[in-house]
């Protein structure tokens, strides 16, 4: 008991930043003059014992007593040495704790007189408790910390008998701050300081875990890809633990899902299996990995068995043909038949339509209220400048980035079968040294063949006989003639005037007006001013030049109300300068005169037909026929033919052999900058000469048009309702047509074949003497009227 | 910070004796032959009346303590490298010396201890 009580009087040295420890060996730097002389004294002494306390304030230099912490710890001093510089470098070892009782300065040093503090040693079950708590999270602390010390330090903080010796081993190697060194050395039982320890250790762990954490971030910031892998691994072992699927896994089970649900055809069903296994083995990082999921989307989306429920009421169907489109009588008669025939038998090969006609009469807007009439899904694709036939059979998937082809792509997008697929421009494809599509599309469009239609990059055959096909063009000439032998073509000719109003009133203006937002009280085109549009505005077969003027219009009302104005706008002929600006076009009046070797003749062209004249000139003292104004080789021939006519005529129609013989011909054709080709101009041709070398004119309210043999013959030719609408817009009331062409007047509206004069023709004779009254007298031949 | 992350190295440099109560240890050598062992233990600078040694069965204990009087008053020191205050030494000797004769006495700042086998 003496020895607890026991009161010592040793030199004192403060010390920053750190306590000492009882059991613990600490190195210390001293500099301060009066630590040194504590030193000195400490040294003199036979058991070089010092007392070593810490500062409260690291700030103060020449601490007393209140500076002082209260408990400090008697040391040895094991070894020291003085560097060149006068500071001494020592190592001190702990021995045990003492309070301060008092601090004194003895011969420039301070002393302390101490009192040993009594030794702890309570224990029992918490004390056991707490103590292994702390072992463990000292040995996280330390695995955290410095991992390669681990063993060294298990087996230091094993080897101690008292909890006390392992508290402050802990408590000097763990960065702790001065005032929980001190609690530590303070504490006065060991269930005191094994409770500090473990709220320290704790933190620490913490410290050290979010200290870890950063420092693997910030080296595996360039590892980012390696890190994420990690991740990922991570991850799939977690989701296999849950027993969630990783997102490919997933994707991979979806598909199959899919697969297993799919109405599919055996032999798809099985490509599509071999294909999922493949995708199954496969990382998601390889690069076929995709390509296999791509593939098998699509072979999934197609509609293999998948058909939009027919419903055909011819009634119905007759009623929607008729709302959205005017006339066309022809077309939709066709087309209710082709449903007539497949109400009686659904298995029914559809056929393969193909509109011709100029642009903008309806072709492709037809297509689609069919597809409504039939309750089909309407799917379009424009094949005009398409020039690979991959882009409609696709690429094989050898290739990267291979996709299918437009047909199989539409099937895709329309999700059944037997949707309506719309072929605009077939006239268009390209066909040169880069491809050849029609040839690829002669397999489409063959029904006996495109019921195994093979997609290069499907691999696998696709029905396609459900499907029907409309194609539209505005030329036969460029279709590729197997693929016209395949279609049955539909001539959408183009409208009449009356058509075009009519048109106009029931479809155009509400359209324009509601695209608007006007409303019939709001707007009104007079019927005069909606004629005038048509004929000095427009020059077209079609109608997109019309809607457009129509859409102007509306346009300049709806600003008209959207100023706040609120009258209503009701357009007159008179505005029309106005509101379009000035007429573009001038109606192409007949001649008022015609001098003898001009005849009138009329023309088809793709947007419509045109009323031209033929004009012959004699040339004396030359030879031969010369022909300008951009003729084809046909019209050129033809021309020749209506020469020779001519001459080998020459005494029955009464010219004067000798005053011609020495005269050349020439024949032009304006308007000389467009091409122009065909026979059918060879009556024009026959007249002009005729009527050049008789000196006599021809009828100027007479236009002409057939093809002529040699022999004078009159031949049929095409484009009749075109041409008879051209002649018809320039004035010309009276026309002379092949007899053969006289079942084409069928297709005119009746107020036009009212107006006309139709004069039918098989001989060349018989047109020289419609058209010219004079070599009519000469016939004494009333020509049939 | 600096100050404690030096002190963290050194403490793993430092031996785990450094743990024992305030004693060091001499350094000793040991000799053999028929018959009997020479322990040699450096304890320059100790009063041989401040030595003690003992033997309980084989192990045998040096001990005693090496004073620090100061050659003359008035020097104080420079460095310090000789360890002071109480030392202990203990080792097993080899089989077949229990109970061994053991003499001991200094020479040239050495302790040598002979252990003999009782002769039969």
């Amino acid at each position: 008991m003496s020895e607890q009580d026991e009161i010592r009087t040793v030199p004192l040295l403060p010390i920053k930043n750190t306590v000492l420890f009882p059991h613990l060996l600490l190195p210390l730097s001293i500099g301060r003059p009066s630590s040194a002389a504590a030193v000195a004294q400490a040294m003199a002494g036979e058991e070089k014992q010092i007392v070593i306390v810490t500062q409260r304030d690291v700030s103060v230099d020449d601490p007393r007593q209140k500076d002082l912490f209260t408990v400090g710890t008697i040391a040895v001093i094991k070894k020291m040495g003085r560097r060149p510089d006068g500071v001494i470098e020592m190592v001190v070892h702990g021995i045990e704790r003492v309070t301060i009782v008092k601090v004194e300065e003895k011969s420039g040093a301070l002393q302390a007189t101490v009192r040993k503090v009594p030794a702890a040693n309570d224990g029992g079950a918490e004390v056991e408790a707490l103590l292994r708590a702390v072992l463990d999270l000292a040995q996280q602390a330390i695995a955290l910390a410095q991992p390669q010390a681990t063993a060294e330090m298990a087996r230091l903080m094993l080897g101690h008998d008292d909890p006390l010796k392992l508290v402050y081993l802990l408590g000097s190697v763990l960065n702790l701050e001065v005032e929980k060194e001190q609690a530590l050395l303070e504490a006065s039982t060991r269930l005191d300081a094994l409770r500090l320890m473990h709220t320290y250790l704790s933190h620490e762990v913490q410290v050290l875990e979010l200290r870890n954490k950063i420092a693997s971030e910030a080296e595996t910031e360039i590892g980012k890809e390696q890190r994420e892998y990690l991740l990922r691994q991570q991850m799939r072992a977690i989701q296999q633990e849950l027993g969630e699927q990783s997102p490919d896994q997933a994707e991979s089970q979806l598909l199959q899902d899919r697969l297993a649900q799919a109405d599919l055809p055996d032999e798809v069903r099985k490509e599509g299996e071999r294909e999922l296994k493949r995708l199954q083995k496969l990382p998601p990082a390889a690069p076929d990995y995709h390509v296999i999921r791509s593939y098998l989307e699509l072979v999934l989306d197609l509609p293999w068995r998948k058909r939009s429920e027919e419903t055909i009421e011819i009634a119905r169907a007759r009623k929607v043909l008729d709302d959205d489109h005017y006339d066309l009588k022809e077309v939709k008669e066709r087309i209710l038949e082709q449903l007539g025939v497949l109400k009686m038998n659904p298995q029914a090969k559809a056929p393969i339509l193909c509109f011709v006609g100029p642009p903008g009469t309806g072709k492709t807007s037809l297509g689609q209220s069919i597809a409504r009439a039939m309750g089909r899904k309407f799917e379009r694709m424009s094949l005009g400048g398409l020039h690979d036939e991959a882009e409609l059979r696709g690429h094989r998937r050898t290739y990267i980035g291979a996709m299918p082809g437009r047909i199989i792509e539409a099937i895709r997008k329309c999700g059944v079968n037997n949707p309506l697929l719309m072929l605009d421009e077939v006239d268009k494809l390209g066909q040169d040294f880069r491809g050849d599509p029609a040839s690829a599309l002669l397999e489409i469009l063959d029904p006996e063949q495109n019921k195994n239609f093979h997609d290069n990059y499907l691999d696998l055959s696709f029905d396609l006989s459900k499907v029907f096909f409309i194609t539209t063009a505005n030329n036969f000439d460029t279709i590729p003639r197997p693929l016209l032998d395949r279609m049955e073509v539909l001539t959408l000719s183009g409208y009449s005037e009356e058509e075009k109003t009519e048109i106009a009133r029931r479809y155009l203006i509400p359209r324009q007006m509601s695209e608007s937002g006007l409303t019939s009280a709001q707007f009104v085109i007079a019927p005069e001013a909606l004629r005038r549009v048509i004929e000095r505005y427009t020059r077209e077969a079609g109608l997109r030049q019309l809607e457009r003027g129509i859409g102007r219009l509306a346009h300049k009302a709806a600003l008209h109300f959207a100023e706040g104005k609120t009258e209503p706008v009701a357009v007159g002929a008179d505005d029309l300068a106005e509101m379009l600006g000035p007429e573009r076009f001038f109606l192409e009046q007949a001649r008022n005169e015609m001098s003898p070797g001009v005849a009138t003749g009329l023309a088809w062209t793709e947007t419509g037909g045109d009323v031209l004249y033929v004009e012959a000139a004699l040339l004396p003292e030359s030879r031969g026929l010369t022909l300008t104004g951009h003729l084809g080789e046909v019209m050129q021939e033809s021309a020749r033919a209506a020469h020779s006519y001519i001459w080998s005529h020459c005494d029955e129609l009464g010219i004067s052999r000798s005053q011609f013989r020495k005269a050349g011909v020439h024949i032009h054709v304006p308007a000389g900058a467009i091409p122009k080709d065909g026979p059918s101009a060879g009556v024009t041709m026959a007249s002009a000469l005729a009527s050049l070398y008789t000196e006599h004119p021809t009828r100027r309210d007479t236009a002409m048009t057939g093809e002529i043999t040699l022999t004078g013959l009159v031949l049929p030719i095409g484009g009749v309702k075109e041409k008879v609408l051209a002649a018809r817009r320039a004035g010309l009331r009276r026309i002379i047509l092949p007899k053969e062409n006289q079942k084409d007047l069928r297709e005119l509206p009746d107020e036009v074949r009212s107006e006309m004069e139709f004069v039918f023709v098989e001989r060349v004779k018989d047109v020289l003497a419609a058209a010219i009254p004079e070599i009519a007298k000469q016939f004494q031949v009333v020509p049939a009227a | 910070m600096r100050d404690k992350v030096q002190r963290t190295s050194i403490f793993f440099l430092s031996r785990a004796s450094d743990f024992r109560e305030n004693v060091w240890a001499p350094e000793v050598d040991v000799y053999r032959r028929a018959g009997g062992c020479l322990v040699k233990c450096a304890l320059a600078g100790v009063r041989p009346e401040d030595v003690a040694v003992s033997l309980e069965g084989s192990k045998l204990t040096i001990c005693g303590i090496r004073r620090d009087p100061m050659v003359e008053e008035g020097w104080e020191h420079d460095s310090m490298e000789i360890p002071y205050g109480r030392f202990e030494r203990s080792l097993t000797l080899p089989d077949g010396l229990q109970g061994a004769r053991i003499t001991a006495h200094y020479r040239d700042g050495m302790l040598l201890v002979r252990v003999r086998e009782e002769s039969r």
